[in-house]
């Protein structure tokens, strides 16, 4: 392995990546070119670290293949350059860029689950791309896999190497991709959203050993990520996108204190905190993340800016220095003498007091058929609660906790194997065929995915019309009365009943999901991680909208999430999962200020915050089960 | 392994038990018996009745049935009733043909399958792409009684490269064997090369998308193993379902072919003793190409568990 340690032990020496006035384009399906990324410029030193953050098309990743030459389908680089220690990537030929990657520049993929080969061992896909970048005969290869397991904290790693990905956990697999790509001895480690589909306690070891691997092995480390926990938590520097441009780039410590971008300044304020208590209102950015196909002249941020002037709209701002080491993309911000971000005080939420009891479960078992050898343990371990009208009632745990079967379950998706289930004091544990109807149109389902969950060639008219088709409610001038009411109440315009799904942002999508969950007027909506695919700008926009919609209708809430900030600031009470049945449960605030459980301490200790601190946050030890 | 197979063979014996049942009773539906055609347009009453006697024709069926079974499982195949001789003679003359010709058949879909899938996930210029499409788009709407022709109008009659039909058998006399298979295998595989190069194409073109191929991709590795080693198995257990199901329509397809180039296999065997009502060649054929539709299909499961591990520790 290079050592790269920089003379001085000051990050000012040579740059090592340097990347000038990057353009990317992808042809556009009406023939012209899009513009993902805009004349993006940046440079990296030997063993620095930076993050690039930015919410859904801001052209953060296209960066980053654009870098390696990876970029896919229709992309080109239009023009710029990406010196690596001099030398152009832009102009190398494939041999070169192949000797680039993995050699002078490893990369770390988002989806463990889905990145690695599922047929070839772990051993041979390390070996294979230790032998690429030349690294002797076969058994000194063998050893350095082994070494490579052990450095990323992969027990046992001589005897692993021979196994498939399919036998390691998540979490263990994403450090096996860290292994991957530190095997060629990389100056640089690219890592794009590491840590994105992982859980909280997992996320936070996998950016301790990023961390570590960089300090140790002298490698550079770029982590690009939507999440300014990640970025609080990982790295000395931070570069902010925003529609295909750098907006803002600067020391993380002051760019997440004092940021000087109108958008950074936003996305911090959007941030969930946990120290938000129960019943404040989540502060969102007005407006969607930019159409690249739409983007014109003029600052990309300019339509959700407040603080946007004429000039804004006429030409892109470029880069300029605005002290304390910070280049901010803002000409107004700029001029600006005080403090762009102001932490508004929190706003409580207008909240009516929870009624009588809705739903109630009681002793919820629920297993599903294995087909391995051995006793599984059930999903549901026997899982009680109860919810009021009127009341939003968070639950939150890991992947594999229960959550989803537990929603499922509630909503009549799934029959539960024992255990009571009661709507209204009424026991629905096994209705009749009649009877069932009659309780799935009381208990609806907002789902996660707004990309997954509406049927593509289904019009939004036909998508939040069908729970009425299907419970026979109405004639067809009163669906269509129904649906533009509907339309409106979640705040769109009742015109997009004629439109397809995909003319729709992930915001506006799940507003169509939350109508046509609300159709047949429930009184329990089941929200299964209903903000986890959006971005933080948005999220606030969901959320607001879903207890508003609460305060007019009564209905009772069950909001399932993995980010405890979003769902303390959200739920009155909350219930924590773990192995198939609740740990703890209590008021919102309680259980966030005072936890009683071990797993709901760790839980929360493994929430990134965004605000930087100087020494890593303390971290509890996690019970055995829930390891990486 | 051994309990992949054994978990297996249990549903393999009763395929063949329904298989066999389905075979006895069907011949027996259709309208005439072997006692009419052996004693001939002409015959009186008496005579067919003692034909039918002779054979043990006027035995209840479940008693037939058993007879056929009880000697088949003894390994005893029984005298043919109308062609003559006995039919493992009989079948044994025609096997070696058919066997070979399926067997180059399949040899020419997996080469040529392989090529045009790879091809057509792979190539980068539009009219390679155009190209794979109208071959394999062809192979597949062209019957083989017509590519059959037009191959021997061409090899044969045109450039006069190949004979035009018969046999030499390969392991006695390879280089003059393998002139004769040639057409006749090109012809029978066409259909399926077809086939087995569209799954393969999509096959592999998913998998050079998947997240696993951009890892390695960042990682330095060359695009030719991107493609063999990344790529190539993780399409492949479709295909190798595919091959299975396909190498039943070979051996299916070989009896029109065999006419095509007068190929002495199982095929003419098959249709004469379909036609004359010879019970017990027909029964014993039809039962021969299950079990060899069966082990293919356990053979099938087998590459499948060793293609993909994920499989294997179930």
């Amino acid at each position: 392995m290079t050592t790269t340690q920089t003379t001085d032990g000051q990050p000012t020496g040579p740059p090592l990546l340097e990347v000038r006035d990057l353009s990317v384009e992808f042809a556009a399906p009406g023939g012209g070119a899009l513009r993902a990324v805009r004349e993006v410029s940046f440079t990296l030193r030997r063993g620095e670290t930076l993050a690039v953050v930015g919410e859904s098309g801001s052209g953060k990743s296209t960066t980053a293949l654009a870098v390696l030459g990876m970029l896919p389908g229709t992309g080109r680089i239009a023009s710029g350059q990406v010196l690596l220690d001099g030398e152009d990537l832009v102009t190398a030929g494939p041999a070169a860029l192949r000797a680039v990657r993995g050699g002078r520049i490893g990369m770390v993929f988002q989806d463990p689950m889905t990145a690695l080969n599922p047929v070839l061992t772990v051993g041979r896909q390390l070996d294979e791309v230790l032998r690429a970048h030349g690294a002797g005969g076969r058994r000194a290869r063998t050893e350095r896999a082994a070494k490579l397991l052990d450095l990323v904290g992969v027990p046992d790693p001589r005897r692993r190497l021979a196994d498939h990905p399919h036998q390691f956990s998540g979490g263990q697999r994403q450090r096996v991709l860290i292994a991957m790509a530190l095997a060629g001895g990389p100056d640089l480690l690219l890592a794009d959203e590491p840590t994105t589909a992982l859980d909280a306690t997992v996320q936070d070891r996998i950016l301790t050993l990023l961390a570590d691997v960089g300090r140790e092995t002298g490698t550079a480390v770029v982590v690009i990520t939507h999440n300014m926990g990640v970025v609080a938590r990982s790295c000395e520097r931070v570069l902010v996108m925003y529609g295909g441009s750098v907006v803002e780039d600067g020391p993380t410590a002051r760019v997440l204190t004092r940021p000087s971008h109108p958008y950074t300044a936003g996305l911090l304020a959007a941030v969930p905190r946990l120290s938000s208590p129960s019943g404040t209102r989540l502060t969102g950015i007005p407006g969607a993340p930019p159409d690249l196909a739409l983007l014109g002249d003029g600052c990309a941020f300019a339509d959700r800016c407040s603080r946007a002037l004429e000039v804004c709209r006429e030409s892109v701002p470029v880069l300029l220095p605005a002290g304390h080491g910070v280049r901010t993309a803002c000409a107004p911000a700029t001029a600006l003498e005080g403090p762009l971000y102001d932490p508004a005080p929190p706003v409580p939420l207008d909240r009516p007091t929870p009624g009588p009891v809705v739903l109630e479960a009681v002793d919820l078992v629920k297993g599903y058929r294995s087909r391995r050898r051995g006793p599984a343990r059930p999903a549901l371990d026997g899982v009680s609660l109860t919810l009021a009208a009127g009341e939003t009632l968070g639950l939150v745990g890991e992947s594999g906790s229960g959550k989803s079967t537990l929603a499922r379950v509630l909503a009549h998706a799934h029959p539960a194997d024992s255990g009571t289930l009661r709507l209204r004091g009424e026991d629905v544990t096994r209705p009749s065929r009649a009877a069932l109807n009659g309780v799935r149109r009381q208990v609806q389902m907002v789902f996660q995915d707004p990309y997954a969950s509406l049927n593509p060639r289904m019009t939004v008219g036909e998508i939040v019309a069908e729970p009425l088709l299907a419970f026979g409610l109405g004639d067809r001038t009163a669906r269509e009365r129904r649906v533009a009411g509907l339309l409106r109440q979640v705040g769109l315009d009742p015109a997009a009943a004629g439109r397809l799904p995909r003319s729709f942002s992930g915001g506006q999508r799940q507003r169509i999901g939350i109508a046509r969950a609300l159709a047949p007027e429930p009184s329990v909506l089941i929200c299964d991680e209903p903000v986890s695919a959006l971005d933080v700008s948005v999220q606030a926009q969901i959320t607001t909208l879903l207890t508003d919609l609460q305060r007019e209708l009564g209905l009772a809430l069950v909001f399932i999430a993995h980010d405890l900030a979003v769902v303390r600031q959200v739920s009155h009470r909350i219930a924590v999962m773990h192995q198939g049945r609740i740990v703890e449960s209590g008021p919102a605030d309680e259980v966030c200020e005072r936890p009683r459980h071990a797993y709901t301490r760790a839980l929360l200790a493994a929430v990134p915050s965004p605000v930087p601190t100087g020494a890593p946050p303390a971290r509890e030890t996690l019970a055995s089960g829930v390891g990486v | 392994m051994r309990s992949h197979l054994l978990r297996r063979l249990p549903s393999a014996a009763l395929v063949l038990l329904l298989a066999s049942f389905l075979v006895f009773a069907v011949l027996r539906l259709v309208p005439g018996d072997p006692a009419t055609t052996l004693a001939g347009p002409d015959a009186s009453e008496a005579t067919v009745a003692a034909i039918r006697d002779r054979l043990g024709l006027d035995e209840p069926l479940p008693v037939q049935y058993a007879a056929w079974i009880g000697a088949l499982v003894t390994g005893d195949l029984g005298p043919s009733y109308v062609i003559g001789g006995e039919v493992a003679d009989l079948i044994g003359d025609g096997l070696g043909a058919t066997v070979e010709l399926t067997l180059g058949a399949l040899l020419f879909a997996l080469l040529l399958g392989g090529v045009l899938g790879i091809l057509g996930a792979t190539a980068r210029r539009g009219w390679t792409r155009a190209a794979v499409r109208a071959v394999t788009a062809g192979a597949l709407a062209v019957p083989p009684f017509v590519t059959g022709v037009l191959l021997v109008l061409l090899f044969s009659v045109t450039l006069g490269v190949l004979p035009p039909g018969g046999r030499v058998p390969l392991l006695t006399a390879p280089d003059l064997g393998v002139q004769y298979l040639l057409l006749p295998a090109l012809c029978l595989a066409l259909p399926s090369a077809a086939v087995l190069g569209r799954y393969l194409q999509e096959g592999l073109r998913q998998a050079l998308a998947e997240d696993y191929v951009l890892t390695a991709t960042a990682a330095g590795i060359a695009p030719r193993r991107l493609l063999w080693r990344h790529a190539l198995p993780n399409a492949l257990p479709p295909v190798v379902t595919l091959v299975g199901i396909q190498t039943g329509h070979l051996l299916g397809g070989a009896v029109l072919v065999e006419a095509i180039f007068a190929w002495p296999g199982l095929g003419q065997l098959a249709e004469q003793a379909l036609n004359r009502r010879d019970y017990p060649v027909v029964q014993d054929l039809l039962l021969l190409l299950v079990a060899v539709f069966v082990v293919v299909q356990l053979l099938t499961d087998l590459a499948y568990a060793w293609l993909d591990p994920r499989i294997r520790w179930e």
